[in-house]
């Protein structure tokens, strides 16, 4: 057994998570929405048992399409809430988020769905760690472009995912500055496809992050990224463009820190890979934010 | 008679549970009311997942062994402060939402690492994973049942004896800084919701125990406009549910308690808007109106 079996598609798709969630985190904290990427990884739990019983699969199909109209559901019921509750503001979004949550976890608990990677470690902790490809023999087999065909179906998942933020970004580029910078006007001039445009993006960036991360750490995947490149960015591409390439960077060295650290260190236990990616860019995102000042 | 004798220390252990549970449940529903109030809905979320490193760092101090109540309560309490803190400090630089975002990452990135690390160490007495985020309150045993108990009263007595005071902060700060009593009582409240969410957790769970705060005080606007009113409908529905809650997991244990607690909340809550939306649709539109009017004032 050599590093490309366990690492090769866990760095691949943590690039490609890099790539999504931080272009997907910076739309969400320029609308100051960012706790909107937690509370939506939340409601991923509930839609992700029903897409699995009403469907009996949990392939990532059928995921995504659950996820997509997860994200619609989530910002219908939010906005509701507000109208019904004035001065609720986020907390309505708390309501939503952990009503749903609970309501999976219950789903869960009542179909015993153990054996769908729906069970608590995998929500917790996400799916990192499984991403193991044992078909290559020897490193000079990943150049064979035959060989990728037999890889794990997250990579691909993650590259879909990819692509369709970027296609989004840019396809509703203009669409989105103007509801960053002009909401008034934006609003209600964008009308229905746009928003439902947006959602399939966030959808992609959330469903990833769920995956990689698990549901409680899914936000750290979207915001660090955001949050540090921010502070150094001083046009909307710089912003993007910076938060992605924070995002893979924290990704890709949380992951090494966790698989390599306790080698190095002699530690006799492991680190946990989400974890550690989390920690690591929550650091980073508190000191850029010490320099900020 | 040995079956007779399990059943009755079944019978009794769950009695005092649901009371731990309904206590706590009506603490945390009037503690949410003003948390909601005071737009900290959110922040005390962050606080709820900010317990898990503390409790876990007893653990360690502990050297493995299962803590006491009152070292739950300690470690709890440490490791949600820190977290408030923190995302006090991230404030002053980012807004709101990212704060809270990156305060999130750090403290559940610390308590999800350390659990893992800790796992993998032998002799080390931790609860399941299900019942440490979702909670179990239905196998809690007897003295974390009393302890549970006695934070709860406390927590809620103190609550209600400043609830004045609080109601006058809230609907003019200015006024409060003027008399000196702002920050006092914010410190006071934020002691009262940390001891609160910190003992609560083993019952509801780390995950879910935020949503015994939040929504019984959304129930309770749906219920009525006047803030007395409102504490008094949180208060009583933020004791039933959990309490309901303990005889489902009692009687399916696969079901966590918190969970089920806070999907009965929320089938509560739609419930009570759509009673909400048919009365705001009728002859008395104008009086709802003027009610909500006057709750966003206060709020």
């Amino acid at each position: 057994m050599s590093w490309w079996h366990f690492d090769a598609i866990a760095i691949l798709v943590l690039v490609f998570t890099g790539i999504a969630c931080g272009r997907v985190g910076v739309i969400l904290h320029a609308q100051r929405q960012l706790m909107l990427g937690d509370g939506l990884a939340h409601a991923l739990l509930p839609a992700l048992v029903v897409a699995f019983v009403v469907l009996g699969s949990t392939g990532l199909g059928a995921a995504f399409v659950a996820a997509w109209l997860t994200v619609m559901l989530c910002q219908w019921a939010t906005s509701c809430l507000r109208r019904a509750l004035p001065g609720y503001g986020g907390d309505a979004l708390g309501l939503v988020f952990s009503g749903l949550f609970a309501l999976g976890i219950v789903l869960v608990s009542v179909l015993e769905l153990d054996n769908v990677h729906l069970e608590p470690e995998h929500i917790l902790f996400g799916q990192l760690e499984n991403l193991i490809w044992l078909v290559p023999s020897q490193a000079s087999d990943l150049l064979h472009i035959g060989i990728w065909g037999s890889a794990p179906v997250e990579l691909f998942a993650a590259l879909g995912a990819c692509v369709v933020v970027e296609l989004g970004l840019r396809w509703h580029s203009p669409h989105l500055v103007a509801r960053l910078f002009d909401p008034a006007w934006a609003t209600p001039t964008l009308g229905a496809p746009a928003r439902a445009g947006l959602a399939l993006m966030v959808s992609a960036a959330v469903l990833l992050a769920f995956l990689v991360a698990g549901a409680l750490l899914a936000v750290a995947m979207l915001s660090s990224g955001a949050v540090i490149a921010r502070v150094f960015a001083r046009s909307w591409p710089q912003w993007l463009h910076g938060a992605s390439t924070v995002s893979v960077l924290i990704g890709v060295g949380g992951y090494v820190l966790a698989t390599r650290l306790p080698e190095w260190l002699a530690l006799p236990v492991g680190l946990n890979a989400a974890a550690t990616i989390a920690l690591l860019g929550a650091v980073l995102a508190a000191c850029a934010s010490a320099l900020k000042r | 008679m040995g079956e007779l004798v399990a059943y009755e220390a079944w019978h009794w252990n769950v009695v005092w549970v649901l009371l731990a549970m309904a206590i706590m449940g009506s603490a945390a529903a009037v503690l949410g009311c003003f948390s909601v109030w005071m737009r900290l809905g959110l922040s005390a979320d962050v606080a709820a997942h900010g317990t898990l490193p503390g409790l876990l760092l007893v653990v360690a101090l502990l050297g493995g062994a299962a803590p006491s109540p009152l070292w739950v309560l300690l470690g709890g309490m440490v490791g949600a402060s820190l977290t408030l803190w923190f995302l006090h400090w991230m404030r002053r630089s980012n807004s709101g939402d990212a704060a809270m975002a990156v305060a999130l990452s750090l403290s559940f990135g610390a308590g999800l690492g350390t659990l893992s690390w800790m796992q993998q160490l032998p002799g080390t007495m931790l609860p399941g994973l299900g019942q440490l985020f979702f909670g179990f309150a239905a196998g809690m045993p007897l003295s974390e049942a009393l302890w549970l108990i006695g934070v709860s009263v406390v927590v809620l007595v103190w609550t209600v004896l400043l609830a004045p005071r609080l109601a006058s902060v809230i609907h003019n700060s200015q006024a409060a800084q003027l008399l000196g009593e702002g920050a006092w009582l914010r410190l006071v409240f934020f002691a009262l919701l940390l001891a609160l969410i910190a003992m609560g957790v083993r019952a509801a769970g780390v995950v879910m125990v935020v949503g015994l705060v939040l929504f019984p005080a959304a129930t309770a606007r749906c219920w009525h406009w006047h803030w007395r009113a409102q504490l008094r409908w949180a208060a009583l529905i933020g004791a039933i549910v959990p309490a309901v809650a303990v005889l489902l997991s009692a009687a399916v244990p696969a079901v966590p308690t918190g969970a089920s607690a806070v999907c009965l909340h929320a089938l509560l809550l739609t419930l009570s808007l759509t009673y909400c939306w048919g009365t705001a649709r009728s002859a008395h539109g104008t009086d709802a109106r003027r009610r909500n009017d006057n709750v966003e004032r206060l709020a």
